[in-house]
């Protein structure tokens, strides 16, 4: 049996990574009261240029920089519409998405089939030799490594410092935030600047170390599953993690079903992930409903997808 | 649009290509000529569904970002009914595969539908997922049990039976497929113009507390609409292959139909009419987007890229209508 669970779990953290990063920027972005459904699109322009960025300086943790930089520096195309221009969230999403798709596929083209230097596994002293626990969570690149820091300490900012304090209230409800002095405007480009940068890091994670190399649309609907994943973890980064795994378990499933010699069809494996998200939905809100944990916890902040703007009354 | 345009000059210069000579091959190729011109109707006819599709939901202020999954669905229940019913004559077969690729568009409408009224779940991630769910039911098909026997190295199913092909006119590769795209579009107009059902759907967009009160069944027309839009983008899939593709064919299926359909309903802000222009020109990107590919060498995603500018533009362009600029005299 452990020879089978070990190298499949170590797989499902191992894909589940990338929506790790996606999902928790997506928090911060939404707990500050802005929905970016651009994920995939900011992935794919994550993704390229961070393999660029390695195929030119040589160096893949320059490349997750530089993906994770426009990833950031693209969704701010998305901030300036939504927060400044008071654009209908949704719809710049969208067209986030098509033009991350564009792009990628523009910049990507010269690169298929080129190989770029990309993450490798480090096992880390010690701990990678406990068994099983060793394998599933300490032989895996650096990116993985770093996103058990970030979670937490994301967990920590939202919820346990004055920073976390401000996104949380502007998202909840900004005019209170304005009438105590807050700038509503720095606080939501900030927060909508730091998913961007997420997203761009999964997309570089997914070219620089899960595949790793360019492939035109190569994020494949993680973007959205991300999406997904936010409304399931109710907007806690604690959350997501296991939203993350199980998917990425999903994902894993399929291959490790194979490995065995299981006579599935690859094609009939690949709907797992994305009919086990949309029952994963169907689920937290039909817990939400259950519990009536009360529509404030299960809808999200207060402020979610609404514009804000000093001159209105809302 | 201007803008747009501007802004793709220099996505055109920094790939080393004059400008004005790109935007000048992607007309003369779109419409240049008789060929050319038939080529664009033919990408404009899936369009056509698509934009529909979703431009009805929009109206009810839902996002159904799913065409794309349905059109699969209704190619895959066009197929489904070709090779079912292969021997009957065509004045019953063709109704027999609009039918099937209706019930199969619809059908893959309904799940997001019953989430949405049930539990408030997100149309617009289910409708999403579900595109990946069909794609890849589809692909399962096509290397599996629907595979032509006699070549077995490609995904893709035997010719359609003759009966079930539509006919092809002036030599092109154009059928009746657009004709039925642009009635359908006239009728939908008249439909929300008209008639109690397009009023209702209105309100129910407007204010859902509204609707409430005034005693529209919102949840059952919110069903209704999406399995509506879901069978508009699958009839549309049934016209793809039996007008165009003629087999079932992995790559042969959608060029990002679905996904251009979004645009293409949220620029004509759900007017179905509008939906007919826009759509066209839509199609001719992409024809003129492929000739500029043939002879400049840019890949596809220029037109993405493109299509993703326009938006951008336009949004920021509908916002600074809104501010009018007043000169305030001191």
């Amino acid at each position: 049996m452990i020879e089978f669970l070990g190298p499949f779990l170590q797989a499902a953290v191992r894909s589940g990574t990338p929506l790790l990063f996606a999902t928790v920027g997506e928090i911060y972005t939404e707990r500050s009261g802005n929905i970016n459904l651009g994920i995939e699109g900011l992935m794919l322009i994550g993704a390229v240029t961070g393999f660029m960025a390695s195929l030119w300086t040589g160096n893949p943790i320059v490349g997750a920089i530089i993906g994770c930089f426009s990833g950031g520096a693209v969704s701010m195309i998305h901030a300036f519409l939504t927060v400044t221009l008071n654009v209908n969230q949704i719809v710049s999403g969208l067209s986030l998405v098509f033009f991350g798709t564009g792009v990628s596929a523009v910049l990507g083209a010269p690169l298929v089939g080129v190989i770029a230097p990309s993450f490798e596994e480090i096992n880390v002293w010690l701990l990678s030799d406990i068994p099983l626990i060793g394998q599933v969570f300490f032989q895996h690149n650096a990116l993985v490594y770093f996103s058990y820091l970030f979670v937490p300490i994301s967990w920590i900012v939202l919820f346990k410092t004055k920073i976390g304090l401000y996104i949380r209230s502007v998202g909840e409800n900004p005019q209170t935030a304005d009438t105590v002095g807050l700038n509503v405007t720095r606080i939501r480009y900030a927060s909508i600047f730091t998913g961007g940068a997420m997203m761009g890091l999964a997309g570089a994670y997914l070219s620089l170390a899960y595949t790793p190399m360019w492939i035109e649309n190569m994020v494949a609907g993680r973007g959205w599953v991300a999406i997904a994943l936010v409304i399931f973890s109710m907007w806690n980064p604690k959350m997501a993690v296991f939203g993350a795994y199980l998917f990425g378990g999903m994902d894993a499933l399929g291959f490790a079903l194979q490995a065995r010699g299981a006579q599935i069809s690859t094609h009939l494996l690949g709907m797992l992930p994305y009919v086990f998200t949309i029952f994963l939905l169907a689920i937290s809100m039909w817990r939400a409903k259950k519990k009536a944990v009360g529509l404030s916890v299960s809808m999200g902040p207060s402020a979610l997808g609404k514009p804000f703007s000093r001159e209105q009354k809302s | 649009m201007l803008f747009a345009l501007i802004a793709g000059s220099f996505v055109f210069w920094i790939n080393g290509a004059n400008p004005f000579e790109a935007y000048k091959e992607m007309f003369v190729g779109a419409f240049g000529d008789g060929y050319s011109l038939s080529e664009t109707l033919v990408q404009t006819t899936p369009l056509l569904f698509t934009g529909l599709a979703v431009s009805l939901t929009l109206r009810t202020l839902l996002w159904n970002i799913g065409a794309e999954g349905q059109f699969f669905m209704g190619a895959m229940g066009a197929t489904w009914a070709a090779q079912a019913f292969s021997n009957q004559p065509p004045w019953i077969l063709i109704p027999l595969l609009m039918l099937s690729a209706v019930v199969a568009g619809a059908l893959w409408g309904l799940p997001p539908a019953i989430l949405k009224t049930r539990l408030q779940v997100n149309e617009i991630l289910t409708t999403l997922l579900l595109n990946y769910v069909a794609i890849f039911y589809v692909n399962y098909l096509l290397y599996g049990p629907w595979k032509d026997p006699r070549y077995p190295g490609f995904p893709q199913t035997p010719r359609y039976p003759d009966a079930a092909l539509l006919h092809q006119y002036f030599n092109t590769r154009l059928s009746m497929g657009i004709i039925i795209g642009v009635i359908l579009a006239i009728v939908l107009y008249v439909l929300y113009k008209k008639t109690g059902w397009g009023y209702k759907i209105q309100v129910i967009g407007q204010s859902r507390k509204t609707a409430t009160y005034a005693g529209i069944r919102v949840n059952r027309n919110i069903v209704r609409v999406l399995m509506i839009s879901g069978a508009i983008a699958g009839l549309g899939g049934m016209l793809q292959i039996s007008g165009l593709q003629h087999k079932l064919r992995l790559g042969g299926i959608s060029n990002n139909y679905g996904y251009t359909g979004i645009i293409i309903a949220f620029l004509a802000n759900g007017n179905p009419l509008a939906v007919i222009f826009v759509a066209l020109f839509m199609g001719a990107l992409l024809v003129g987007g492929d000739s500029l590919q043939m002879t400049m060498g840019f890949g596809k995603g220029v037109v993405h890229m493109f299509e993703g500018m326009v938006l951008f533009f336009v949004l920021a362009g509908e916002a600074f209508k809104r501010y009018k600029i007043q000169w305030i005299k001191k």
